[in-house]
């Protein structure tokens, strides 16, 4: 991996976004031997995806998710002033994104399908906590995703891409609404385990 | 039984039913490292996420392979524009806010010329009146492009106060305005008014009409409803969620994003409160709703025209009922229960259009039978009558077993057994015509070989049966009530399926056999149907007419009964069925109180054809 040797400096050109982010994109923790402090947008950067991860675990509605992914994002531009910096800025990000899932839930409260606040509060624990490295596996997944079967990949398409529901779905790939679901767990799985695989390959890590 | 992958995908894909989701709190509950679990395949969601979307974007702008670090140097754009945020976000008092917000709306537009130069599909930002800014949905999910969204979201969320406009600045992914509004997403067979084919992914402008002669196609709406229409069947697209139905019947799956969805016919408007339903528009202009899952509202046009101060009281129609309003716009006071008519008139999708079962079951609803039974319930000892079901009237009942391998579905079973013999008999009176004496029978059938040897060792290990019960007649009988005399026993089957060490099918009449030597393969169903017109028997096996006899039996009657299953013949000196019964499984039986006419009859063994081709696929 290319050294990183100052904040936003590099340009990458002619790259995939994986291999953008494996090689050029902000290291996974921001250099603290320097006389200036980390912006605000170098550590969003590096927090976004475990904040991102969280509320999209916690708040199956793709919609909510993504307007709450945005306030977060206001409040932390917001409130970065009152950012304790001895902390982890990943943490403090998916403390108020926290906040915010649970004022979500007491808003709607008729859908049952929440966890409560303690089980929230253990998620976010383990989303904030997870150091996670997000290049290396971007690349392995995309090298993963290239030996989908058409098929397969159509159906991860249509949930991710064209972000149907299962229902959805299952009226245009004459399936039925089990036998998506059942695909889906089958194709993510074996995703995970070729993810890991090639991650071993490389002598990278989770 | 799901394993705690399982359920977190379940869950993540809200698909998750309460049980289950209280299944995977449990888990979660149990120990830390299920927690680190489900944070961990969350995280791949989202990472299959992103790889995807990139993929989907890249193929899209054709500038795949071609991303930036977005650069905070000296003098940047992008730098430019970060640092106005900072200021704006603690802005000295000595700092005029709206130099800093025309500052800032000039560096905004060099940061969307240093975009476009670079052809990145990174970030639109467009403006009218106050600030919108518009941001690639699935950019959300790009880390490469977290920076952006953050930055955008921000400036607008600090624009309101410096303008300290009465309208709020729009803070969130805006929609691009709709344009196309819906997409044709599937079809079968279909033909429309100018004769011209459309694509799959055709695009239709809002306000279009459609005009589909025949054939079904599917158009999903941007907002998410799901829209099938059969032809003949003229509509048109008013908008993202909602359709004009002028003629012809449609059915719409909505729900999610896609709530309200609206359907406006001549006479009437019905909302969707997040449901399956069909719409059907009578040439007479009456609309007929029917409601499939959920909940919808049925509003008479006429009433919304009105200058009427009351109260607008729609009709609310729940799941499994049906409602209509008249050309007048009149709306039926009550829902009435959905009979398996109804549900038949209705192609709920593409998928269920090309099934053969949904076929067959509206081929035969729309030759009108007096009693259709498909077998579909695991009670064997009631079996509902698809023409009018919950009553008493027409409900077959018998000792018929239920098998879960039938032609469609599930079939009645009848196995070897020496007494009772399994049979199905109609509980009431079938009414036919006063004026004409007419009618068929039609079912499916599949002999059991095993199950006949059974039975016939049965008979021959010493059973007290005289040894006339040999006949060897297993049979699908219709019982006469006007000839049930004893002294009319030999005229009782009207149909009778040979045996099957003889692999005949047949037609018994008073005194003599008829189609000796038609042969049938055994193990396999069949298409049968036996037609009773101008004093005429007819028996069709497989769609072709393969003999017919003289039938006397001209008298006008008033009703007939059936039996189905079980040998003709009652020996009053045995005092058992003379012949022995049916040995297998028949399915999807009907009676009618007239002649089916020979297209009809083509038509089920032609969907029944369908139906097996399939299954050797």
């Amino acid at each position: 991996m290319r050294s990183f040797e100052s904040n936003w400096k590099l340009v990458c050109k002619g790259e995939s976004l994986s291999r953008l982010l494996e090689d050029c994109s902000v290291p996974d923790s921001v250099p603290k031997n320097q006389d200036e402090q980390p912006g605000l947008a170098q550590l969003w950067v590096l927090a976004q995806p475990a904040v991102s991860a969280f509320i999209r675990s916690s708040v199956r509605d793709g919609h909510a998710a993504d307007d709450l992914l945005q306030q977060v994002a206001v409040i932390t531009t917001r409130e970065f002033d009152k950012y304790d910096r001895s902390r982890p800025f990943t943490n403090w990000a998916v403390g108020i994104a926290k906040m915010q899932i649970l004022s979500h839930i007491r808003d709607k409260r008729r859908d049952r399908l929440y966890f409560d606040d303690e089980l929230l509060g253990v998620i976010a624990d383990a989303h904030a906590q997870a150091p996670r490295k997000s290049g290396p596996r971007l690349y392995a997944l995309e090298t993963c995703l290239k030996r989908v079967q058409p098929k397969s990949r159509r159906l991860i398409e249509m949930r991710y891409v064209s972000n149907l529901s299962l229902q959805q779905i299952s009226n245009q790939s004459a399936l039925t609404i089990n036998a998506v679901r059942s695909a889906l767990h089958r194709i993510r799985t074996a995703l995970a385990h070729c993810v890991s695989d090639e991650l071993a390959r490389k002598g990278g890590e989770l | 039984m799901n394993t705690p992958l399982e359920l977190i995908d379940a869950y993540l894909d809200d698909v998750c039913t309460p049980e289950e989701f209280s299944e995977l709190v449990l888990w979660l509950k149990e120990s830390p490292e299920h927690v680190s679990e489900f944070a961990e395949r969350s995280y791949l969601h989202r990472e299959i996420s992103e790889a995807l979307v990139h993929s989907a974007m890249s193929a899209l702008s054709g500038v795949r392979d071609e991303w930036e670090v977005l650069q905070p140097e000296s003098s940047s754009p992008v730098s430019n524009f970060m640092s106005l945020v900072e200021a704006l976000k603690d802005p000295s008092p000595n700092k005029t806010r709206l130099n800093d917000i025309t500052y800032m709306l000039d560096a905004e537009q060099e940061l969307i010329r240093h975009l476009a130069d670079r052809n990145k599909p990174v970030a639109k930002i467009e403006r009218d009146g106050p600030l919108v800014v518009v941001i690639p949905k699935a950019m959300i999910y790009l880390a490469a492009a977290a920076v952006i969204a953050l930055l955008v979201t921000a400036v607008v969320h600090f624009l309101p106060e410096k303008q300290a406009a009465p309208a709020p600045v729009v803070a969130q992914v805006e929609p691009q305005p709709v344009k196309n509004p819906a997409i044709l997403i599937g079809q079968d067979a279909a033909v429309w008014a100018d004769g011209q084919p459309l694509l799959a992914s055709t695009e239709f402008v809002e306000g279009q009409s459609l005009d589909l002669r025949s054939g079904v196609v599917e158009l999903s709406f941007d907002r998410g409803a799901v829209v099938t229409l059969e032809g003949p069947c003229q509509v048109q697209i008013l908008n993202d969620n909602s359709i004009r139905l002028r003629s012809g019947r449609i059915v719409a799956l909505a729900g999610g994003t896609a709530q309200y969805f609206s359907v406006h016919t001549p006479s009437a408007e019905i909302v969707d409160f997040g449901t399956q339903f069909g719409v059907q528009v009578a040439p007479d202009r009456g609309t007929k709703v029917a409601v499939f899952d959920g909940l919808v509202s049925l509003q008479s046009s006429r009433e919304k025209q009105t200058d009427s101060l009351d109260i607008d009281r729609p009709l609310m129609i729940s799941e499994g009922k049906m409602a209509s309003v008249d050309r007048e716009g009149t709306v039926s006071e009550t829902t009435s229960t959905l009979t398996e008519s109804d549900r038949v008139t209705f192609a709920r999708s593409l998928e269920e259009y090309r099934s053969p079962e949904f076929q067959y079951q509206r081929a035969v609803m729309t030759s009108a039978p007096l009693a259709y039974w498909r077998f579909e319930s695991d009670d064997a000892s009631r079996v509902q009558n698809e023409v009018s079901p919950g009553t008493n009237d027409l409900v077959g009942e018998g000792l018929v077993g239920i098998d879960e391998e039938g032609a469609f579905g599930k079939a009645a079973s009848f196995k070897a057994a020496v007494a009772p013999y399994s049979h199905f008999i109609t509980e009431g009176k079938l009414a036919f015509s006063p004026n004409t004496y007419e009618y068929t029978i039609e079912c499916l059938f599949n002999s059991d070989f095993e199950q006949y040897a059974a039975l016939v060792s049965m008979f021959e290990e010493g059973h007290a049966i005289s040894s006339r019960v040999f006949g060897g007649y297993a049979s699908l009988g219709m019982t006469d009530s006007r000839l049930a005399a004893p002294e009319n026993i030999a005229g009782w089957r009207a149909l009778s399926l040979r045996g099957m060490h003889r692999e005949q099918v047949g037609l018994r009449s008073a005194r003599a056999d008829v189609f000796e030597n038609e042969q049938y393969p055994i193990g396999q169903w069949q298409h049968v149907a036996l037609v009773k017109s101008q004093g005429k028997l007819s028996l069709y096996v497989n769609g072709s007419l393969v003999g017919s006899m003289e039938s006397t039996s001209t008298a006008i009657i008033p009703s007939l009964r059936a039996v189905i299953g079980i040998s003709g013949s009652w020996d009053d000196e045995a005092g058992l069925y003379a012949n022995l019964p049916f040995t297998g499984k028949i399915d999807e039986v009907a009676i009618y109180n007239r002649a089916l006419k020979p297209d009809e009859i083509a038509l089920r063994q032609e969907i029944w054809s369908l139906q097996t081709t399939e299954e050797l696929r």
